[in-house]
């Protein structure tokens, strides 16, 4: 099982956003750490397949991410998405699991599972508009674990969660990194030092470092600063 | 894909402004349809003479008793009778005394609706100067030919495209039958086909862009996209509701249109030639009942709605925005085509442009257009055309929405 992304790059008009950015992921947790506007979002898109790159190839053990067959194994959290105001957490997963090919009767034991993993049971048959915004970071964490995705790609994941959930969330990403391939981006670091596997840096949409958390002596955060340090 | 359908139908009806609009449709078809007969009345000299209900009964009453009867010599001779009762000054003729006396009601009233007709049959064939003073059959029929004759020259119909409609001339009796189009006559009438049409595409424009477009303003888009079935099959998903809505609505205004025709006009028949039931149609050459056009319209209808649905979803993708897309909708779909004419020296704009929807449904400017497609050497009348038209139409746009679709890009957020 490895993901490759192969010589990725995005460039829009003057501004290059991912440059040449190559890199290899097997089963584990990827912690992508960059400031604002490094590049990371861009790259994860690419890797989702909902960006097409200038050039280069992101290939899962052979599938193109543009395939139907990519997107079965794939969950994706976007940074900033919506959601239908007027649909329930239950009809919005309900949506979601058809989209990603579920039969009826295997999403809703899916959708009972995830909504109590995310603590959502009790409102899931409240309109998402009442939702505060923790509330949609766990509904749209839910809707990206939906199918037992190989590849889960997450960006920003814990923002809006408060403390106690984001601890939680952490213990579920380093379980889920076990069989699959999780890619997290943030600019927080303390979010994936202690659950990432590897560490990537990208700053100015070039792949500034890519080596597993062990080889980093010290604190991540000293290191990330000395990283970034200008 | 039935479970997807199944939710974007769900989105749709979720929104206020879908309900908002079909009831202002509705009202405004139910107003356009009845209100006339329901609400108003007929003053004449300033004295009240009849409610519109009253004077539409009447008027029916008297066509349905007139129905299957030859319009020939003694038919004929009878308006001519009739007319001895009609007072020679104009003034006279339109007084409250002469409109409410029984002189008008039981012997002029009754020959009114078949009187019109010979007027119509006669009027563009009449020789200049000349003057009828007893209209026979022979003459009715003669003059009716003439006046087609001018009328093909003056629309510059080619020489093939005479022989054809020559040859629907002879399809027709040598003398018509007067019969009461009711309903159907209606329906295919300004009231009917065309009215719901305007009201499908102002429906389209604003409760079917946002089907999109939503998704990429609430930014839904990205999670649907990288989903196993998030591209090809949600498209197809997304324009089936469309569809769905779309035709529904139409359905839905034809059906209260039709209910409300058939109260306040009757059925009629649905045998009635074009010619007798509809007066500007006396010196159409084609052989078509006033039923069998009502049928093609209203199929011709739902088609072009559902043209007109995937046009304008594939057109909000494209353009990415849904003001954009009602406004082309609606300025050309009904205020350009309905405002503009192409005159007939322009023949193959002319031809096209009332094929538009909203021009092809008014049954004098398209549906009955004599002018002719010929394809491949074979002839076919506007509606004929337009329903090959409307299909592929619909088919090249679900194309050009799905490519675009499929290959969206999520960026710059």
């Amino acid at each position: 099982m490895k993901l490759l992304a192969d010589r990725l790059s995005k460039q829009y008009k003057n501004k290059i956003a991912v440059d040449r950015v190559s890199a290899e992921f097997t089963n584990g947790v990827y912690g992508l750490l960059g400031a604002n506007g490094a590049g990371k979002t861009t790259f994860m898109r690419m890797v989702c397949g909902i960006l097409e790159p200038t050039s280069g190839t992101v290939t899962f053990d052979g599938i193109d991410a543009g395939e139907e067959e990519y997107r079965d194994i794939l969950g994706y959290l976007p940074q900033d998405f919506g959601y239908y105001p007027d649909f329930t957490a239950w009809d919005f997963l309900m949506y979601m699991s058809a989209l990603k090919g579920f039969d009826k009767k295997s999403a809703h034991r899916r959708i009972e599972e995830l909504l109590e993993f995310v603590s959502l049971a009790d409102v899931a048959k409240k309109k998402i508009k009442t939702y505060s915004g923790g509330m949609k970071q766990r509904l749209g964490i839910a809707q990206a674990l939906l199918n037992y995705p190989k590849i889960l790609v997450m960006d920003e994941p814990t923002a809006g969660l408060d403390p106690k959930e984001r601890v939680r969330f952490r213990n579920v990403i380093e379980g889920l990194g076990k069989e699959s391939i999780v890619i997290l981006s943030t600019h927080i670091v303390s979010d994936v030092e202690h659950i990432a596997d590897y560490i990537l840096m990208m700053k100015g949409g070039r792949l500034v470092f890519n080596a597993p958390r062990g080889e980093i002596a010290g604190g991540l955060e000293e290191f990330y600063l000395d990283e970034f340090d200008d | 894909m039935k479970r997807l359908i199944g939710f974007e139908l769900k989105k749709i009806l979720k929104k206020k402004i879908l309900w908002i609009t079909f009831a202002v449709c509705l009202i405004f078809q139910l107003f356009l349809t009845s209100a006339s007969y329901l609400i108003s009345s007929r003053y004449v000299d300033g004295k009240f003479l009849e409610t519109k209900a009253d004077w539409f009964k009447t008027d029916r009453k008297n066509s349905e008793n007139l129905s299957g009867r030859k319009i020939d010599d003694t038919l004929l001779s009878e308006i001519e009778e009739s007319k001895k009762y009609i007072p020679l000054s104009k003034d006279e003729a339109e007084s409250y005394e002469y409109l409410s006396s029984d002189n008008y009601n039981k012997k002029v009233r009754p020959y009114e609706g078949v009187n019109r007709l010979v007027q119509f049959m006669l009027a563009d064939g009449i020789e200049k100067g000349a003057s009828y003073t007893t209209v026979t059959q022979k003459v009715l029929y003669n003059t009716r030919h003439k006046g087609q004759e001018k009328l093909w020259d003056s629309s510059k119909l080619s020489d093939s495209e005479k022989e054809y409609w020559q040859n629907k001339e002879e399809k027709l009796p040598d003398v018509f039958t007067y019969k009461y189009g009711g309903t159907f006559e209606n329906l295919v009438g300004m009231g009917g086909c065309y009215y719901i049409c305007m009201f499908v595409i102002f429906f389209i424009a604003i409760c079917i862009t946002g089907i999109f477009t939503d998704e990429h303003i609430r930014r839904t888009d990205q999670l649907i996209l990288c989903t196993k079935y998030g591209r090809i099959h949600s498209y197809i998903a997304k324009i089936s509701a469309g569809c769905i809505i779309t035709t529904c609505m139409a359905l839905i205004l034809w059906i209260v249109t039709f209910i409300c025709f058939t109260i306040i006009y009757g059925k009629g028949d649905f045998s009635a030639m074009v010619q007798v039931t509809m007066v500007s149609l006396s010196l159409y050459p084609g052989d078509i009942t006033i039923g069998q056009a009502a049928v093609i319209m209203t199929i011709l209808l739902f088609i072009s709605s559902l043209m007109f649905s995937i046009i304008t979803m594939a057109l909000s993708e494209l353009l990415n925005s849904s003001i954009g897309t009602m406004a082309i909708i609606i300025v050309t779909g009904v205020f350009i085509a309905r405002l503009v004419m192409v005159p007939e020296n322009f023949k193959f704009l002319h031809k096209i442009w009332n094929m538009i929807p909203i021009n092809l449904l008014k049954a004098d400017q398209g549906f009955f257009n004599i002018h002719l497609w010929n394809v491949f050497g074979a002839k076919f009348t506007l509606w004929q055309m337009a329903f090959a038209v409307y299909i592929i139409t619909s088919l090249v746009f679900f194309l050009i929405g799905k490519r675009k679709y499929c290959k969206y890009q999520i960026s710059g957020r």
